[in-house]
């Protein structure tokens, strides 16, 4: 069990760091289509639209490392002003509806994946693009959150730190 | 469902949800997933909210937001933030309540460069607070100044949060960001004003002492040294916006390509300073995109349910002058602003008060400020503002909550007079955007 978990941490983390490669490479690309087009060149298209799908591949590859950083913002006000026992109880239902939420978008993402598969949808932008590969993205994403949440929901830590504020 | 029904349903299961501590994300993902059955056909609402998202997140627009919070981290992480905090403090020579002007000084270019409100408050209160109460200042004139330049980051380019609520409101994202520049100059010549002020009639709060004389040769040299450089990446990002030669998102991109070749010039451009950028921009990014995610599908439940719509005319049928519809909207975001997050705040009011404001004749450029300036002052708002915590994370020991609400109030009312004055002047916001269309 042991093994598997740290596979599974592993592959949060390496996820996290393309997500986070794919920021400096945001800036090479602009640069290099500014620079070239301004010597005369016309830079591919193709940039473009990569670095439209990067926005997304980012948001979701990197997901699951923010919900266990505890990387989302959050308020607590009710957590804050409850006993630790009571606050151990709603920070866990808190954890546990994001584990829903998460579910639900998974399991209708992997829906919308496989119907655009059977279908041969097409993402249309500078180049046609299945859109089974993009969407994918998606129910990958909000499953390993929702593993995430589920760890705070049945896992020894909180969520919640009991400190009132917003936190980020 | 009535249009007040639908409306109560969407804010209030946002709102329960977010003051359960639900992730602000979550919480409209949440919102989003009931509303969207109820109001958007059933299991195909939900399609539609995944739909949404995908086109949402795909969207060129958002590239300047990575890119600026990339390159505030770039500054802060390499250490260039600091070198110009320094060059300033050193330029000022002896003057009453001198720290304090360095801390607006300092903290105007660093804001600016750092487009970090955070992390704004976070370097200046623990550079400057131990300095200034070390030196005799009073907690007011020391943790005050902080507070208030920590918050220009948000008006003056780059702000990431600019670039959101352009986002959100689908306003020009240049003209919103170049907007900000003169009010910003203004806030802090205001904030300038205001220490001159408090020096004068209490001269013990913030006492004088003597600093070694340099010469102007040296001044220059440190000017052309430590501030330049850096302040002509800022200029340079703003200029080419205001002239039209780039894009934000080009502007952005070229923003943090210099940081990058200055660090690298002034040989502090570490892996460990570059991982660790990367990591403060994308931990912020990813934060604010999940929020996006969810954001489409949110104003279009209020647009289906007939929410936005039946409150539009149910506020314009109340026969108030704009001001005072101005006025109203502005409250209701001070009110959120002492519970709330600025994305949060963003994501409910802007589907409903950017339509409104167009009814109501306003300029959305000039409005998109107004409501930056709210969210500037949420950050100082008691009892949840974000920059209070900061700052009382800084702070000496000792240091009460209180302390630091009363010594921010004076700055916040400098911001106060800024909206004032943008509103009996709205070219102070909009001349350098009319420039560039």
């Amino acid at each position: 069990m042991g093994a598997i978990i740290r596979v599974y941490d592993g592959i949060v983390v390496a996820l996290a760091v393309i997500a986070g490669a794919i920021l400096p490479t945001f800036m090479i690309i602009i640069v290099y289509q500014v620079i070239w087009r301004n010597i005369g060149f016309q830079p591919s298209a193709h940039l473009f639209t990569f670095t439209e799908y990067g926005l997304l591949f980012m948001t979701l590859l990197g997901g699951p490392w923010l919900v266990r950083e505890r990387g989302h913002v959050y308020i607590e006000i009710v957590t804050a002003a409850l006993p630790d026992g009571l606050r151990a109880i709603v920070s866990r239902f808190v954890s546990g509806l994001c584990v829903v939420i998460c579910l639900i978008l998974a399991v209708k993402g992997v829906d919308i994946a496989l119907t655009n598969f059977f279908s041969g949808e097409m993402d249309v932008r500078s180049l046609y693009f299945p859109r089974w590969i993009l969407i994918s993205s998606i129910p990958i994403g909000f499953a390993l959150m929702g593993v995430e949440f589920a760890r705070f929901t049945f896992g020894r830590e909180l969520l919640h730190s009991g400190e009132a504020g917003i936190h980020e | 469902m009535a249009w007040f029904e639908a409306l109560a349903l969407l804010l209030g299961m946002v709102l329960t949800l977010m003051m359960l501590g639900t992730p602000v994300a979550f919480a409209f993902l949440g919102a989003n997933i009931v509303g969207a059955y109820i109001f958007m056909g059933g299991e195909r609402g939900i399609g539609q909210l995944i739909n949404n998202g995908f086109g949402a997140m795909t969207s060129f627009a958002l590239v300047p937001i990575p890119l600026f919070l990339l390159m505030g981290e770039l500054f802060f992480q390499t250490g260039l933030a600091a070198r110009v905090f320094n060059g300033v403090d050193k330029l000022l020579g002896r003057l009453p309540a001198r720290l304090s002007y360095v801390t607006v000084g300092g903290g105007t270019a660093f804001a600016t460069l750092s487009g970090s409100s955070m992390g704004s408050t976070a370097l200046l209160g623990s550079l400057m607070l131990p300095e200034m109460l070390k030196r005799g200042y009073s907690k007011l004139m020391a943790i005050g100044p902080i507070l208030g330049t920590g918050g220009l980051a948000i008006i003056i380019p780059p702000s990431a949060l600019a670039v959101l609520l352009a986002t959100f409101a689908r306003i020009d994202v240049g003209a919103l960001l170049i907007a900000g520049v003169i009010p910003g100059l203004i806030l802090a010549g205001l904030y300038a004003g205001l220490i001159f002020i408090l020096a004068r009639l209490n001269p013990d709060s913030a006492p004088a002492y003597d600093v070694v004389e340099m010469a102007w040769g040296e001044r220059i040299k440190i000017f052309f040294v430590e501030l330049m450089p850096m302040i002509a990446v800022v200029v340079i990002v703003i200029t080419v916006m205001v002239s039209g030669w780039a894009t934000p998102t080009e502007a952005a991109a070229f923003g943090c390509f210099g940081v990058v070749l200055l660090a690298a010039l002034y040989r502090c451009l570490t892996v460990s300073a570059f991982v660790a950028a990367c990591r403060g921009a994308l931990r912020v990014t990813l934060m604010a995109f999940l929020i996006i995610f969810g954001s489409a599908t949110f104003s279009q439940l209020l647009a289906f349910s007939g929410a936005s719509s039946g409150f539009i005319a149910w506020a314009t049928s109340m026969d108030a002058g704009p001001y005072v519809m101005l006025a109203v909207m502005f409250l209701i975001l001070l009110l959120l602003g002492m519970f709330m997050d600025q994305l949060s705040m963003m994501l409910l009011t802007v589907p409903i008060f950017f339509p409104l404001a167009g009814q109501l004749g306003f300029d959305a450029i000039w409005f998109g400020l107004i409501v930056l300036l709210a969210l500037e002052i949420s950050f100082t708002t008691p009892p949840f503002g974000l920059l209070l915590f900061v700052m009382k994370g800084v702070a000496p020991p000792g240091t009460t909550m209180r302390e630091i609400y009363v010594a921010g109030f004076p700055f916040i009312s400098c911001i106060l007079v800024l909206v004032l004055l943008l509103v009996a002047f709205p070219q102070l916001a909009l001349f350098l955007p009319n420039l560039g269309r």
